[in-house]
């Protein structure tokens, strides 16, 4: 039965500092909550059933988009709607606000935050379903078997777990090098995007830096692909709502036709958003067109390992590879 | 821990209530201040017919605390029409046949009642991706995506 | 009596074919409206049902003790509280039911036979308490090796379901238990004769998964038992009066004892036309003495509640190059779920129903397996067929060249045609259908570079049966209309139409109520396209008694014989000068005489609607399928469909519009996944994805009338026909566009991908 909560507590904090000492007195029982969504979904479901939920959306430091000159910083609890109407980041950073407009619903998006969405948990259905896998600190993979469904896993980066990032932001703001600030221990530090998310061989229990008493505080943009020339696009099983089955987010910067230089990464395919290393360094200084579109399509999905029904992914990131590319045309 | 004390507003009215933390809104509305035209779908984000406006933010009911009303301003189907006035919407959604059996309507309503305050002229794909959180299985959505543009024109004074 | 005294029409119509709002309908966008979860009753506990969690397990024993003991806790019930029943088939929908499988489908007995089989209900002053209750309660299951698949099943070493079951059909009966229930032959002429004539025999098998009717509001109900043994159930259901007949079954009451009420029913679809909650309610309410609500949660709709079947199905259809259908030939395997009672047979007889042939044989197989009993969905059976067959007229047409519209209409089944499945059709408007479609703009316009088009046509009876419908006149003049079959989709405003065209009033003075089970006799549920034919006609006749009831009145008022008063425009007249000088007297000035003059005015009517009209229709989908990505967009698409007569046009469309709406969201996205333990993985909206607004662009429609004959106004049921077409095609459609053709549901993006990446395979090698 979905349709319940376990019974918690919920505390509001009035400062980040309350929120980081209230974690820290809840330790491992101790869950933040921001819009909810991914936290809700788990609480239905039962496989988690934190006793303290920390409801951290009411904290204004973590609101807000500013700019700071040389980046522009988005507070952890910044909707998704609010991204996706921002004049700002749309003029700066276009690959994020359609990324953040492809989230889900109109619904999820006014509740659900940036925070949330690349801080959420793997969607990988047995893990999700409670199997005690090697992500919920069991002793198996049951996605990674000649006859379990794994459509939606991973073509890269296997370690045991083969869940994949299912953000949408995540990818675009790993192409604009974005830097995420994290709250830990009473003081803020700074981690790159590509840092902040973590497959399986470094930590298999998460999916981001985030330990234990961590809040997720913002995420700074800086200008370096402010007003580049971008491309996201997410492919799922419908037009809108699912979980991308791959998405690609690219910016670059063009002369004409030539591409000077590009950062594309791709979600839905490993643990964390893929860089397409090589389809940037094959693109940079070359003339779009459909040889270099061949070219991209040719190693974006390099070193790709299909399990029984994920084959589909390798077309299709090396087909929205040579899109993203095409876009730049 | 006690229930906690809320204090609200529901469709213009203060409204007090207790509950649980892991209470759902959706379920203070239904089962505590029997507002049940907001209809439990999935309990999980993915149907809409518990569509509400809080603040303003078109969000699922099922999807939010009880206690995270406290201090906002809840609008529900209920308060929809103007006493014995129906909306536009609802009107037009008579005239258009946009119902067939129902319980998916109040949450098509107050979703299509915060696109059309967001933007009061709609292209037929941004109907389309707007109401995309609200899911009918009856009507194949043409009825209702007419019925919103309809709604909106008239609004627009056209 | 003049013949327009009996509400006949000469051809013209004054309110059928117009279309007023709906009388619920204030009550519907208010959220006013009350379905089946939306009642609260004093002293009400709240229900809660433990589902196994294996898909096929022994039940050793149910220890629920610690349950009972935690406080709050009122009563548990498991399959010690329900007496076992003996087989006995009855009618459920367009299917049968075995008595002996639903009391063993609502509560476990000897064995889990799916994940989500209920094996205990709890029933407690909260829902809290209740979920805590059922954590407490102890099974002791020994798993059983379970099997999914339908040709799995059929295997001779698969795990047996039921180990008495014998298949039915065969002769001579087997010695010994399988997993196929039943086997089913239909057959027409001679096959091998009519595959000698043909040039050309396509064979292909096809595959479909089950797919869930995906109604919005989960199921629900409230029980009141009293210490009388009397009770009361408010439920969301197709049809109370079957409701009540299950559970009275089930509970050994009198079913007088019982009074079911149908609240509004947020959409059904076939699947609300079985018990889930219901007896466990009512057994809760009786032990506990309490009134008893219970809600299913979306995952409960998934793990428990009657899909459609999955199927297997080989067809073979043979043509001559003239484009003549010669024969066509089809097997048929279809899951049943856990109980017998797949909808084969029904699959069996629509398989070939669209065409005029001489030689047809198909047989069906109705298989056991570990998943939730099917239940009726939408012209049940015949989508799965009909995919198949209309798939091969397609190639067929392709291979000589030839129109598929143009080949249909060449074959097409008409007046006079015998069908397959034994009856001889009567007027039918499969060739008005197809003649439309030709005719169409859509079939017209040029498709754009990447699109393909495609048509399917489609075919379902439509069922009549015992019907009530009282119109109560008020003293005013105004009318209660009482009907028995729940409004799933504006069959009240439809219902109202047809009674104010047989009165000759205003629709709007005519009010209606869906009637509990003790206002109304046995009227059997809201299924099988049948209300808008059946309580039609039934609200006609109530209304034909009660004219014959003012006339007989106004002939009292003016002494005068009762076949010199006839009924015309809503009001008795002198029938011609002979009669005398009379001012007629409306159905308002006899409802305010009423009391003077002899007594109030009720119209009856007890029927069994016989000559159901079956419906044919046809589709056009245009696609554009993008290589890149796998993805199937419908560009446009058009439904068109006799419905005899269309009394509110605009409801008939939506169902047009749905029917082919839940058939894209067939053929391109819905499928259950299930692990290898037999647990579904994608119990919930997110994962088992129905079409939402932004996957369908709007659903053009042609309504066409050939009028059913024994209709007063021509109606023949529509719901159901739109959901035959749209998997066949979009394939064709898809085909088109890629050249490949589709034989296995879904069409989703992986699997066009995986076939576009299949293909291109051996041309590369």
């Amino acid at each position: 039965m979905t349709d319940y909560m376990h019974a918690f507590d919920l505390y509001v904090p009035a400062s980040l500092e309350d929120a980081a000492r209230l974690l820290d007195e809840h330790g491992t029982n101790a869950w933040i909550v921001a819009g909810g969504k991914d936290s809700f979904d788990w609480f239905k479901d039962r496989h988690r059933q934190p006793q303290a939920v920390i409801d951290i959306s009411g904290l204004e430091e973590l609101h807000g988009i500013r700019d700071h000159g040389g980046h522009i910083s988005i507070g952890a609890a910044t909707t998704l709607t609010e991204i996706e109407e921002s004049e700002l980041l749309r003029e700066h950073f276009p690959v994020l606000t359609q990324a953040a407009a492809q989230v889900a619903s109109p619904q999820i998006r006014n509740a659900g935050t940036i925070g949330g969405n690349v801080s959420q948990d793997a969607r990988c259905t047995y893990y999700r379903d409670g199997f005690p896998c090697y992500r919920a600190g069991g002793d198996a993979c049951y996605a990674n078997t000649p006859t379990a469904m794994n459509r939606e896993h991973a073509l890269f980066g296997v370690s045991r777990c083969v869940a994949v990032t299912p953000s949408d932001t995540a990818p675009a703001l790993v192409a604009l090098e974005a830097e995420m600030v994290i709250s830990r221990n009473g003081v803020l530090q700074t981690v790159p995007s590509e840092a902040y998310f973590v497959g399986p061989d470094i930590d298999i229990t998460r999916m981001t830096v985030l330990k234990e008493g961590d809040i997720l505080v913002a995420v700074h943009i800086p200008k370096t692909w402010a007003g580049a020339r971008s491309y996201f696009e997410k492919i799922a099983d419908r037009q809108t709502w699912d979980f991308a089955l791959v998405n690609i987010a690219l910016v670059a910067k063009t002369e004409g036709t030539q591409v000077v230089a590009a950062r594309i990464a791709c979600g839905g395919v490993q643990c964390t958003p893929r860089r397409l290393a090589e389809v940037e360094d094959l693109v940079q200084g070359e003339t779009v067109g459909p040889d270099l579109e061949t070219l991209a399509r040719r190693v974006a999905a390099r070193g790709a390992k299909a399990l029984n029904y994920n084959q589909f992914k390798i077309p299709l990131i090396e087909n929205l590879a040579a899109r993203a590319i095409r876009s730049l045309a | 821990m006690a229930k906690a004390h809320v204090t609200t507003t529901v469709n213009g009215d203060a409204v007090e209530f207790l509950c649980d933390a892991e209470q759902t809104l959706l379920d203070v509305l239904r089962d505590e201040l029997y507002l049940t035209g907001s209809k439990e779908g999935c309990a999980s984000g993915d149907c809409g017919a518990c569509s509400v406006i809080a603040d303003g933010r078109l969000v699922c009911a099922c999807l939010m605390l009880g206690v995270e009303a406290e201090g906002l301003a809840i609008e529900t189907i209920e308060g929809m029409a103007d006493g014995d006035q129906l909306h536009p919407l609802q009107t037009k959604f008579l005239e258009h046949a946009a119902l067939q059996c129902g319980v998916c309507t109040p949450g098509f309503l107050v979703a299509a009642k915060s696109l059309l305050e967001r933007n009061p002229d709609p292209t037929e794909i941004e109907v389309r991706y707007w109401l995309a959180g609200n899911l009918c299985r009856c009507t194949g959505y043409d009825k209702i995506v007419r019925a919103v543009l309809d709604t909106a024109e008239e609004m627009r004074g056209g | 009596m003049a013949a327009n005294s009996h509400g006949k029409t000469n051809g013209s119509t004054r309110w059928v074919g117009t279309r007023p709002v709906r009388p619920d309908g204030v009550d519907k966008v208010t959220g006013r409206a009350r379905f089946g979860a939306d009642v609260h009753l004093p002293n009400m506990l709240v229900g809660k049902v433990l589902r196994s969690p294996h898909a096929h397990a022994r039940i050793h024993s149910i220890d629920t003790s610690a349950a009972l003991a935690l406080p709050g806790v009122k009563t548990v019930v498991t399959r010690d509280d329900f007496n076992d029943l003996p087989s006995e088939f009855v009618p459920a929908g367009e299917m049968l039911i075995n008595y002996r499988d639903v009391v063993r489908n609502v509560m476990a007995r000897e064995k889990a036979l799916f994940e989500g089989h209920p094996v205990a209900a709890v029933a407690a002053v909260s829902e809290k308490v209740a979920r805590e209750a059922l954590a407490r309660i102890k099974v002791d299951y020994e798993v059983l090796p379970h099997v999914l698949d339908v040709v799995e099943a059929m295997a001779p070493e698969a795990p047996l379901l039921h180990e008495d079951l014998i298949t039915a059909g065969v002769e001579p009966a087997p010695t010994t238990p399988s997993n196929v229930a039943k086997v089913v032959e239909f057959k027409l002429g001679d096959v091998e004769a009519g595959f000698a004539e043909a040039d050309i025999v396509i064979e292909r098998e096809f595959s479909t998964q089950p797919v869930h009717q995906g109604y919005i509001e989960p199921h629900a109900c409230i029980a009141n038992y009293s210490e009388d043994g009397q009770a009361e159930l408010w439920c969301t259901t197709q049809g109370h009066f079957v409701v009540r007949g299950h559970c009275a079954k089930l509970l050994g009451m009198d079913v007088s004892k019982l009074r079911v009420t149908a609240s509004e029913i947020g959409g059904g679809f076939g699947g609300k036309t079985v018990v889930y909650l219901e007896p466990v309610a009512l057994m809760l309410s009786r032990k506990s003495g309490q009134p008893v609500k219970m809600t299913m949660s979306r995952e409960e709709v998934f793990q428990a509640s009657g899909p459609a079947a999955g199927t297997r199905v080989w067809a073979k259809v043979g043509m001559t190059n003239a484009g003549r259908i010669t024969a066509g030939e089809a097997v048929l395997k279809y899951q049943a779920g856990a109980f017998q009672g797949s909808p084969v047979q029904p699959g069996c007889m629509c398989a070939f129903a669209p065409y005029d042939l001489a030689h047809v044989k198909v047989v069906g197989y109705d298989v056991v397996v570990n998943r939730p009993k099917v239940a009726a969905y939408r012209a049940p059976g015949a989508p799965q067929s009909e995919f198949a067959v209309e798939s091969i007229i397609d190639e067929l047409a392709k291979r000589i060249g030839m129109d598929p519209v143009e080949l249909r209409l060449k074959n097409a089944a008409k007046e006079g045609t015998k069908a397959a499945y034994g009856p001889t059709f009567g007027p039918v408007g499969l060739v008005e259908t197809l003649e439309e479609a030709k005719a169409h703009d859509h079939y017209r316009t040029p498709l754009k570079p990447g699109q393909g088009r495609g048509v399917a046509s489609g075919f379902w009876f439509n069922i009549g049966g015992e019907t009530c419908a009282t119109l109560n006149l008020g003293e005013d003049g105004t009318i209660a209309l009482v009907a028995g079959t729940p409004d799933i989709g504006g069959s009240r405003a439809s219902l109202c139409l047809q009674a104010a065209e047989t009165l000759g009033v205003d629709v709007e003075r005519i009010r209606p109520l869906i009637g509990d089970t003790s206002t109304l006799g046995y009227t059997f549920l809201t299924g099988g396209s049948r209300t808008a034919f059946a309580s039609g006609m039934a609200v006609i006749e109530a209304a034909r008694d009660m004219i014959r009831q003012l006339c007989e009145r106004a002939a009292k008022i003016w002494d005068i014989p009762v076949d010199a008063v006839e009924w015309i425009d809503g009001e008795a007249r002198p029938a011609g000068s002979n009669a005398g000088e009379f001012e007629p007297l409306s159905l308002a000035d006899l409802a305010r005489l009423a009391g003077k003059s002899g007594g109030p005015f009720v119209g009856r009517a007890q029927i069994n609607a016989q000559g159901a009209g079956p419906s044919f229709g046809t589709h056009i989908v245009d696609v554009d399928v993008d290589r890149e990505t796998g993805r199937v967009t419908i560009e446009r698409y058009t439904v068109i469909q006799d419905a005899g007569k269309a009394v509110h046009p605009s409801y008939v469309e939506g169902q047009l519009q749905g029917g082919a709406v839940q058939g894209i969201g067939w053929a391109l996205n819905e499928e259950y996944i299930y692990d290898d333990k037999g647990r579904l993985q994608n119990p919930g909206f997110l994962d088992y994805r129905i079409p939402v607004c932004s996957d369908v662009p709007m659903i053009d429609t042609v309504i066409v009338e050939v009028p059913n004959p024994t209709h007063p106004y021509g109606v023949r049921g529509v719901g159901e026909t739109p959901i035959v077409p749209p998997m066949a095609a979009i394939a064709n459609a898809v085909e088109g566009a890629l050249g490949l053709r589709f034989t296995d549901l879904p069409m989703s993006p992986p699997r066009v991908l995986k076939a576009l990446g299949d293909a291109r395979v051996p041309k590369a090698a």
